[in-house]
């Protein structure tokens, strides 16, 4: 769901240069992807909305045939929202959670990922402020890919044993490549999936490395909790927040399946709130990342001062759960749960009022 | 949906007008939900709505069957219409379920080290997804401990949905990051604390444990050794028998190892069961009986002790002072059964 604007990606990690096909939907089967789970969401080309799914260990990649422009869309606002949500799945609103949502780049409608806490979990699609239904997805057009696949290293040394359960954490598509991150359920790791797609089969895997600043040590046990993708100068990064929010950055080039990698960070965010989302917005040749965050508001750090800030954070961060790094400022946003790009100047928001009210916001770039 | 499930007559229902009472009906049930509303009589413009609701349930209607996209959540009352004329009410029952219990908690040892980080619930049932932390608490005293857990999302639930790992705030416990200074660690030896689930989580079928979970601990100091193979002790069986061999780590060990673990008589993969009848304790049950000779118990070098260091890393790894570490996947120690 994350914004790719401008972006040039080539991951040279992954395992095979995969030839780029005039078909994306090559490979593609009529039937029900029978989709336990509903983790992450993320748009590519066409109209193919990739699924994390925890459950079944796997992405899906999804043909919504959701592929009419709209030439003028609507502010969302949606008040209500997870009420209105609960009440078209027929539930009340302490059985639902909304895990992630999605654009469609092309129509602009918001695809939400909703599960009930029953087990269930369904994709609801809105077209405007009057209009949501839940997407069917017993009978689509689609292709997946397993986590754990045979040219998994990881995999092949199990022999048999029951494989371990990856719970997706994010997802982003970008320029031929599915990236994933996930936690597991037994050790305490952070490992970074691509995989072309279409689908192939093969995957890269690499395990990362970050630097806490407030820490002022290099350790590894941190899992990536948001990412996007990012062009800074020449480069193309992978722009990731942890658990304990520093914002780290790794140059794709660095990452190669199989080993360990040190990502530089670049800011540390403050200790006290978890990044649940972000995005990269454009104004005026400049590019903004937009982060939102459990218990801060919405951050926009310019990615510019991204780049141009040298080296890693060496220093222990001097005042307790302060902040170091690149600027940020903090925008008027406060208890945003998700960020999605909704065209060139406006992006959505779903936000916790403070009377506890569940809305679905846009806002523009005004605030870049 | 299949329709093959079985089929419950429905009788908790009360009808609201005169079209109703002529309307026969049956929920249909697929492990454990109402999946699906009959309805006997032919009805134009079949809908449902949750009582008291502005929108209608979506789903879809195929000969007088409305199958939800969700199934209908037991306990709620739900309003079917033909149109907008309402036809009569119905509500899964909630009650026919049984209560769903903790079954054990790892780990089991009332003792556990200040850098603890994770515990492993495992029920009765499948139990509710996305809510837990709505429910857990960790006291010290009578006091409520701050930001113990990483609230994670999505929660680290097995795949069958009956064990759940819980992350202690690995802020707090790494030495010098900001939630480590500014707060403390999580836990502090010498202090004794109550984890407790309240009587309010609930089943996937929506009945709560009716009882609270606790579980009372004492803290000791922080463990910051890694585990080491070569100091697994053996107690094995004779050849011949199916009895289990039991392997004694010298310290409390994460119970995820009872997954990592594996037995080898030479390349073949020895086919039993582990369990975890002590936090150092891991025994197999071999599925055959035991052969003479040389195995080997490989355990993933991932697997972790209570503080979360494995056998090739510490989780609290200073890199400035440790020498380069091993990337063995795994590490191995060799028996003999005669």
């Amino acid at each position: 769901m994350k914004k790719k604007l401008s972006i040039t990606i080539v991951f040279i990690f992954l395992m095979t240069i995969v030839q780029a096909t005039d078909d994306l939907k090559e490979g593609f089967t009529m039937g029900n992807p029978e989709i336990e789970a509903i983790n992450a969401l993320d748009f590519g080309p066409e109209g193919i909305l990739f699924i994390g799914d925890s459950e079944k260990g796997k992405v899906i990649a999804v043909d919504t045939k959701d592929t009419k422009e709209r030439a003028e869309v609507e502010n969302f606002d949606i008040s209500g929202f997870d009420k209105k949500i609960a009440e078209m799945v027929g539930t009340t609103v302490d059985n639902i959670s909304i895990s992630d949502l999605a654009i469609n780049p092309i129509s602009k409608s918001i695809y939400v990922a909703v599960s009930h806490a029953n087990g269930t979990n369904v994709l609801v699609k809105i077209d405007d402020n009057e209009t949501m239904n839940v997407v069917d997805l017993n009978q689509v057009s689609y292709s997946d890919q397993s986590l754990e696949s045979v040219v998994d290293a990881e995999a092949e040394d199990r022999r048999g044993r029951p494989l371990r359960k990856w719970a997706i954490s994010d997802l982003n598509y970008a320029n031929g490549k599915v990236m994933v991150t996930g936690l597991s359920n037994k050790e305490f790791g952070s490992t970074f999936r691509a995989m072309p797609f279409p689908f192939n089969g093969e995957q890269g895997m690499s395990s990362l490395e970050i630097y806490h600043a407030a820490h002022g040590k290099y350790e590894t046990h941190s899992p990536i909790k948001a990412f996007t993708t990012a062009a800074m100068g020449d480069t193309d990064y992978i722009v990731a927040s942890y658990t304990c929010t520093p914002l780290v950055i790794f140059p794709e080039s660095d990452l190669v399946p199989g080993k360990h990698v040190k990502g530089r960070t670049v800011a540390e965010l403050g200790n006290w709130n978890t990044p649940l989302d972000m995005i990269v917005m454009e104004k005026e040749g400049s590019s903004y990342l937009l982060m939102a965050n459990s218990a801060r508001a919405v951050m926009k750090i310019k990615l510019e001062d991204v780049k141009n800030f040298n080296g890693s954070l060496t220093e222990r961060v001097k005042e307790r759960s302060g902040t170091a790094g690149v600027d940020f400022i903090a925008l008027p946003f406060v208890n945003v749960l998700q960020l999605d790009q909704l065209d060139e100047t406006r992006f959505v928001m779903l936000q916790r009022k403070s009377d506890g009210d569940l809305q679905l916001r846009t806002s523009n770039n005004r605030w870049l | 949906m299949a329709l093959k499930s079985i089929f419950f007559a429905c009788l908790l229902s009360f009808t609201l007008n005169g079209l109703a009472q002529e309307a026969g009906f049956s929920l249909i049930w697929e492990k454990g939900f109402a999946v699906a509303l009959r309805v006997d009589a032919s009805t134009a413009h079949l809908k449902v709505k949750l009582q008291g609701a502005e929108r209608g349930v979506a789903g879809k209607v195929s000969d007088n069957i409305f199958t939800p996209f969700v199934p209908f959540t037991n306990g709620l009352t739900y309003v079917v219409f033909s149109g907008t004329d309402s036809l009569f009410s119905f509500t899964p029952d909630l009650e026919v379920f049984e209560a769903p219990t903790v079954v054990s908690i790892f780990p089991l040892a009332e003792e556990l080290p200040e850098n603890l980080l994770k515990f492993y619930f495992v029920f009765s049932k499948p139990m509710e997804i996305g809510k837990v932390y709505n429910h857990l608490r960790l006291f010290q005293e009578d006091e409520e401990v701050q930001r113990a857990f990483i609230e994670l999302s999505p929660e680290l639930w097995n795949e069958t949905g009956d064990q759940l790992t819980v992350w202690i705030e690995p802020g707090r416990i790494k030495r010098d990051l900001g939630p480590n200074l500014k707060l403390g660690p999580v836990l502090e030896a010498g202090k004794t604390y109550r984890l407790v689930l309240d009587k309010d989580f609930r089943s996937r079928t929506g009945k709560t444990l009716e009882v609270e979970f606790e579980k009372r601990f004492t803290v000791v100091e922080r463990d910051e050794q890694i585990p080491k193979i070569g100091e697994v002790k053996f107690k094995l069986p004779g050849k011949n028998t199916s009895s289990s061999a039991s392997f004694l780590f010298h310290e409390p060990m994460d119970y995820a190892i009872s997954t990592m673990s594996e037995i080898y008589l030479g390349d073949e993969l020895i086919v039993g069961k582990w369990h975890m009848p002590q936090d150092d304790i891991l025994t197999f049950w071999p599925a055959k009986d035991w052969e003479d000779g040389e195995y080997s118990l490989e355990i993933s070098s991932r697997a972790e002790d209570l503080a979360g260091n494995n056998f090739i890393r510490p989780f609290d790894v200073d890199l400035t002072k440790t020498k380069e570490l091993s990337k063995h996947e795994s590490v191995s120690a060799k028996f003999e059964i005669r």
